[in-house]
């Protein structure tokens, strides 16, 4: 069994009137952002988070301090953007934080922005989760009433606002650049890079982009210390993390853990184990765009480091669980068929590749494949992997290379026109 | 996207870069693939255009750089100091044919039957670089085929490569954004808002940035194959910003123009004026010989008959009349040869003082003369640090000009536009005046006293008015306020700095040749006026057609029906020619030899493209004829015994225009005509020929590879190459601002600081006040013409043949957008469309003067400019 562990994030999940500012700041709400304005430095309060080594985590790990410590103090206007896009299948934490705490959220933003300088923050909330967008306006207004958002916030002489921008339905959103677009008005299409976002962001200016759960984390390394939060989880990446489980398990679901808990026991202890008792088939622990893991493989550490080392990505934690009855070449066209609806075709690798890696994987799965497929399908992969404008091309090309590797029988029985799975192809699709 | 860096001036230090072995110094903030051309290493391209923002979007450009695990784009990379990148190594190969590969996995490969196909940057870097042969086993996608998105550009969607060219270019360049990819990935589609119509005045270059035949132009569609074209380089005739351009002909018809870059006047750019009005070269009807009057009838004669005529008649008019009687009117769209011996012709030998090369003006002297013309070099109007725009349409009167002015409004370079009606600059201005119609120079005495600070802190500010001012009653006034505008808030060398510019493709060497009233002489429009109360009696009309233009029609007619002579001098029938007693059927500018100046005062040279139809003469061959037969003074007699002889060789010297081998250059050498001017003023030393403009890397022709590849593909055989989607542009860092140009004379002003005397502007009685719309009237880009004429798609994109009204106005006349209207002034009465324009103040309508269709110019009287007008739905 594993060790017992105290919510933090999700800690006001299912308290009554949870999402009100008054049981927020009965249960030790705004403190963080108290304590900042009234005893810290912007400086102090970067450091602190700097101390903590608190990792994106939205999926590349980057640490939050020094990426707040990129944008220059001398520029006049900056911004924040708050990725609350979330649209990966297979991942929905910042949907179930939202919900659960908004105002931790807001209280992250608000500490960020004092620590940065920042006096206008967006949230970029997906287009879907219209729920959550209201849940965050009343928490604005509700922080606005009680001081906490606007001019002269707390009586200091900080002043911010924070802006609500719900997003139109595009997966190529959460990229933080087509993000920006996106608040621009424009086309939602990735920038190239330099200039990079902390230079020239949102509308110009210097722009710190960060994931919810990563600005949910900070009232807690400034209310508690960044000793407190690495004492949780591995030195390389700790803290809290809300891991979704989902697919083929008994019980379904968000499940905050230290980082690095492994993904055995996310699976069988947290999430009750497979469903209906039958066997793991296979596990993508780092949503659609990670390689997927074999049974033999789900000891590994849930964490940025280790699971790179197993030849995988942590993502934002969206674990989806494959029970024996699904074959990998369903799965994959299936998320192919994903990367090409899409993919948002400002360049050519991911735009063209990610449709031919589509024909290819639908044509293995129904049983119609060519004597070359196996071949093309790497080749295709591989002309976008490492080609593309930005990472999406990457998460598009690495789920059918890693598959090709590590499940070459499955493949193989396709290409013979059968399926290794007992079951009438396509029936995920 | 984020706007492309540029190679920064030569104070910055300046990094060492290696690629494929070769060094090369540049300034920091060069992009890699700036650095390789530099260093002869031709990196391939379609996305990246060193004019547009960066895309990053194609991957073709993909180097391999030392110490960096991935590839790098070389357009949107940067040089550092010591880079060391590699474009010939296996894995960039690899890179180049897989985005091929991938470009043409749905590419129609439709070239047998594709305009670009022989000038195809798709075609040919995928002969180049491509895989050779296919690998995809499915079917391509469809979309829209021959879509047009306006008049003059046609989509082929299933042919786009998504580099986004076009789109950039509209969005930032032309600052029209009309154009838009809609939905997503390989389905993503070209168009336009609702799929209305382009309406930009700039289309055309999205046609030259496409590197493949996504975006074709209609009007040359299916007309040639690149191989079986003639080309000659020579001037735009449309307008004194004098573009660079190449005419290609077929079979001894002009069949489409192209852009040539010219970092000084137009960069790569053309306005659609430029791109698509041609036809009136080779399709359009032209007067292809001399025409004499019989009774009702013009009936041809020879030239030599003809030309003893008009002499004879002049001669006897101004014997018996006195040589003041003769008025010459015209020669803007003359070489500065040519109208160096007009004004010869008329002031030393015929010894009138009535002659102006602007038609309808109104001022023989005073600050509109002195301030005509641009007092910095084009390329300078970039780098000014705040603009005044009164009475000036830039977009409409000047559209690569206006490209200039946008690249400082873009930077935020703040502008005040002083406008009676809307206009498209106030889209990017920071501060607009909507004058009172006539209110003008009102506003800008206004604005003196109280000039923002901005304006009066600027330390490179423009002062600019425009053409309409030489027609306008109050245009000598707008001229002297603009002035003392600037004087006041500028100090009092601040007249460099203010301009009233002209709209004629050669104004400014026309007036520098003289063509202006002499002493005693009266302003072109007076001539008008003069000829219709009888005091002159012989007209001789050159390039211009005032039955149609000048702002009076009734005047016209009477002017016309009065005279003793009318002699008209042009390239095509028009409205007044049909009235004339002699026609003299003449060259157009792309059939002649000689130089032009433009709005800046840079002498630019002309060669001719096509030969004159029929037995059309060129305005020099039909001048020295006539010059020959007056009895001239001297100097003209001595300029025309030195210089006469020459001219048929000059003529010989042209190229047969029907039957050039393909791919042949028509272009003349540079014959006796030249010479001509050079004898004749001093200023005509450092004529500006036209450099190679080709960056030694061009595309295609400087590709490293080119060798290797057949002719065909790369057009290799051709002498000079147009520029084309993947050129490789000359960037202006090398190239100093026209200045040390020995062909640029900037236009010079009057040593004068003091400020212009003000009289109250002679604001015609308003007799009809208080009744109907003012009408507000101006000439606008694309209208109906003789230089336009045949051009109808081109006129059709403008759709302004419309009055344009407010929609207080239109409700209260129950008109809706798109009606027919009957439009009633006590001068005449005409038949036109409503537009609604919102932002049209109440009480004011505006209409072309060469809204195609409509005489607007019946509803005008030389004193009445801005008449009352009742609109009514017909």
């Amino acid at each position: 069994m594993s060790a017992a562990y105290d919510p933090v994030l999700l800690q006001r999940r299912g308290l009554e009137r949870g999402q009100d500012i008054d049981v927020y700041e009965r249960t030790g709400g705004y403190q963080a952002l108290r304590k900042a304005i009234g005893s810290l430095t912007p400086e102090a309060v970067t450091k602190e988070v700097s101390d903590s080594n608190l990792r994106g985590r939205g999926g590349a790990g980057f640490p939050a301090g020094r990426k707040w410590s990129f944008i220059p103090t001398d520029a006049p206007v900056k911004y924040l953007a708050v990725n609350a896009d979330e649209s990966e299948p297979g991942t929905f934490n910042n949907r179930v934080f939202i919900d659960a705490d908004p105002h931790a959220l807001l209280e992250g933003i608000l500490l960020c922005c004092y620590a940065v300088g920042i006096g206008d923050a967006y949230i970029y909330i997906r287009g879907e989760n219209a729920a959550g967008a209201r849940t965050l306006e009343r928490a604005v207004a509700q922080a606005r009433a009680q001081g906490y958002i606007g001019r002269g916030i707390l009586g200091s002489a900080f002043s911010c606002e924070i802006h609500i921008f719900r997003g139109a339905g595009a997966y190529i959103c959460g990229e933080e650049t087509a993000l920006l677009e996106s608040i621009e008005g424009r086309r939602p299409q990735p920038r190239s890079r330099p200039p990079f976002p902390a230079v020239v962001g949102l509308f110009g200016k210097p722009t710190v982009i960060n994931n919810v759960e990563t600005l949910g984390c900070v009232p807690y390394v400034i209310d508690r210390g960044a000793a407190w939060f690495k004492s949780i989880g591995p030195a390389n990446a700790p803290g809290p993390k809300l891991y979704c489980l989902s697919g083929h398990v008994e019980r379904p679901g968000v499940y905050e853990r230290p980082m690095g808990t492994p993904l055995r026991e996310l699976i069988e202890e947290h999430a009750g184990g497979i469903l209906g008792g039958r066997e793991l088939g296979f596990v993508i622990p780092g949503a659609a765009a990670s390689t997927a893991l074999l049974p033999a493989e789900i000891d590994v550490a849930m964490e940025y480091d280790a699971l790179r080392t197993a030849g995988t990505e942590l993502g934002a934690g969206g674990i989806m669980v494959f029970d024996d009855t699904v074959c990998i070449v369903d799965a994959l066209a299936r998320l192919a068929r994903f990367f090409r609806h899409e993919s948002c075709g400002k360049c050519v690798p991911c735009r063209e590749g990610t449709v031919w890696q589509h024909i290819i994987l639908e044509r293995l799965a129904a049983g119609n494949g060519r004597s070359d497929d196996l071949v093309r399908l790497r080749e295709v992969s591989e002309q976008i992997g490492g080609k593309t404008l930005c990472a999406f091309g990457d998460f598009a090309a690495s789920p059918p290379q890693g598959a090709l590797r590590k499940f070459p029988d499955h493949f193989a029985a396709h290409l013979a026109g059968g399926c290794p799975i007992s079951r009438p192809s396509g029936a995920l699709r | 996207m984020s706007d492309q860096q540029t190679v920064g001036s030569a104070a910055m230090t300046d990094l060492k870069v290696t690629i494929d072995d070769v060094m090369v110094e540049v300034p920091a903030g060069t992009l890699l693939i700036e650095a390789a051309g530099r260093a002869g290493v031709h990196i391939p391209r379609f996305c990246y255009h060193p004019k547009l923002s960066l895309a990053g979007a194609c991957r073709l450009c993909a180097v391999q750089i030392d110490k960096l695990p991935k590839l790098q784009t070389a357009c949107t990379t940067p040089v550092a100091d010591g880079m060391v990148a590699h474009t010939n190594t296996p894995e960039v190969a690899e890179a180049r044919r897989s985005v091929i590969e991938f470009l043409l996995v749905n590419h129609p490969l439709d070239c047998p039957v594709c305009d670009a196909a022989g000038e195809c940057p798709l075609q040919d870097y995928s002969h180049l670089y491509g895989p050779g042969e296919s690998r995809v086993t499915f079917p391509k996608r469809r979309a829209a085929k021959a879509e047009r998105l306006s008049p003059l550009v046609v989509l082929d969607m299933e042919r786009c490569i998504l580099c986004y060219r076009c789109t950039r270019f509209m969005d930032e360049i032309a600052g029209d954004a009309e154009l838009a990819f809609t939905d997503r990935g390989s389905t993503s589609v070209l168009g336009t808002f609702d799929g209305a119509p382009l309406r930009s005045k700039f289309q055309g270059n999205i046609i030259e940035l496409c590197p493949c035949g996504a975006l074709t132009s209609e009007p040359y569609r299916f007309r040639a194959r690149p191989q079986d074209l003639a080309f000659g380089d020579a001037i735009c005739s449309h307008c004194a910003v004098g573009c660079a351009v190449r005419y290609e002909a077929r079979q001894g018809k002009v069949v489409r123009v192209k852009p040539r870059q010219h970092e000084a006047v137009n960069e790569v750019w053309l306005c659609d004026k430029g791109y698509f009005g041609y036809d009136y070269v080779s399709a359009a009807p032209r007067l292809e010989q001399p025409l004499v009057r019989r009774g009702d009838d013009l009936v041809p004669g020879r030239w030599n008959d003809v030309l003893d005529h008009v002499v004879d008649r002049l001669r006897a008019i101004a014997t018996r009349y006195g040589p003041e009687s003769v008025g010459v009117i015209g020669g803007s769209r003359l070489t500065n040869e040519e109208a160096t011996l007009l004004a010869r012709i008329f002031s030393s030998g015929v010894g009138t003082p009535n002659i102006d090369h602007r038609s309808g003006a109104r001022a023989a002297e005073g600050a509109l003369v002195d301030l005509a013309g641009l007092p910095v070099p084009i390329a300078d109007v970039e780098h000014a640090d705040a603009f005044v725009l009164a009475a000036f349409d830039p977009s409409e009167e000047l559209p690569i000009l206006w490209l200039r002015m946008r690249k400082a409004l873009r930077r935020g370079v703040p502008a005040v536009v002083i406008s009676a009606r809307p206009i498209d600059a106030e889209r990017d201005a920071t501060v607009v005046i909507r004058a009172a119609p006539g209110g003008e120079a009102a506003a800008l005495a206004a604005l003196a006293t109280d000039p923002p600070a901005w304006l009066r802190d600027a330390k490179a500010p423009l002062y600019l008015s425009g053409a309409t001012l030489e027609s306008r009653p109050d245009g000598e006034s707008i001229a002297r306020a603009l002035a003392n505008l600037a004087l006041a808030t500028s100090g009092p060398d601040a007249l460099g700095r203010t301009g009233v510019l002209m709209r004629a493709p050669n104004a400014m060497g026309a007036q520098q040749a003289g063509l202006l009233p002499g002493a005693g002489g009266v302003a072109g429009g007076q001539i008008i006026a003069s000829a219709a109360e009888g005091r002159i009696k012989a007209l001789y009309l050159v390039g211009v057609d005032p039955l149609r233009t000048f702002p009076d029609r009734a005047l016209v007619e009477k002017a016309l029906r009065t005279v003793l002579l009318l002699i008209v001098q042009d390239i095509a029938p028009s409205a007044t020619a049909g009235k004339a007693h002699v026609v003299l059927a003449a060259a157009a500018l792309p059939e002649k030899e000689g130089t032009i100046t433009n709005v800046e005062g840079r002498r630019q040279r002309l060669a001719p493209v096509v030969q004159p139809p029929g037995e059309a003469r060129t305005d020099l061959a039909i001048l020295v004829d006539i010059a020959a037969r007056l009895d001239l003074r001297e100097p003209a007699s001595e300029f025309l015994a030195r210089n006469a002889r020459r001219l048929p060789e000059a003529a010989a010297a042209l190229p047969t225009a029907g039957a050039p081998g393909p791919g042949t250059a028509m272009a003349a050498a540079p014959s006796g005509v030249h010479g001509v001017y050079a004898g004749a003023t001093p200023a005509s030393k450092g004529v500006t020929t036209q450099k190679p403009f080709f960056a030694p890397g061009g595309w295609p022709l400087g590709m490293p590879g080119s060798a290797r590849v057949s002719p065909i593909h790369l057009g290799a055989s051709l002498p000079s190459v147009p520029l084309s989607a993947g050129e490789e542009i000359l960037r202006t860092a090398d190239q100093p601002h026209g200045i040390a140009d020995p062909g640029l004379r900037t236009p010079p002003r009057r040593d004068r600081r003091a400020p212009y005397p003000v009289a109250p502007p002679a604001q015609p009685q308003d007799r009809d006040a208080g009744n109907g719309l003012i009408l507000m009237t101006a000439p606008l880009l694309l209208g109906s013409g003789t230089m336009l004429a045949h051009s109808e798609r081109l006129v059709d994109s403008a759709a302004r043949g419309a009055i344009e009204l407010s929609p207080l106005d239109a409700t209260a006349r129950g008109i809706t957008d798109g009606d027919p209207v009957v439009i009633q002034s006590r001068h005449g009465k005409v038949s036109a469309q409503a537009r609604i324009v919102p932002a049209m103040p109440a009480g004011r309508a505006f209409l072309a003067e060469n809204a195609p269709g409509v005489r607007t110019n019946l509803l005008l009287a030389w004193s009445d400019m801005l008449p009352r007008v009742e609109v009514t739905k017909a």
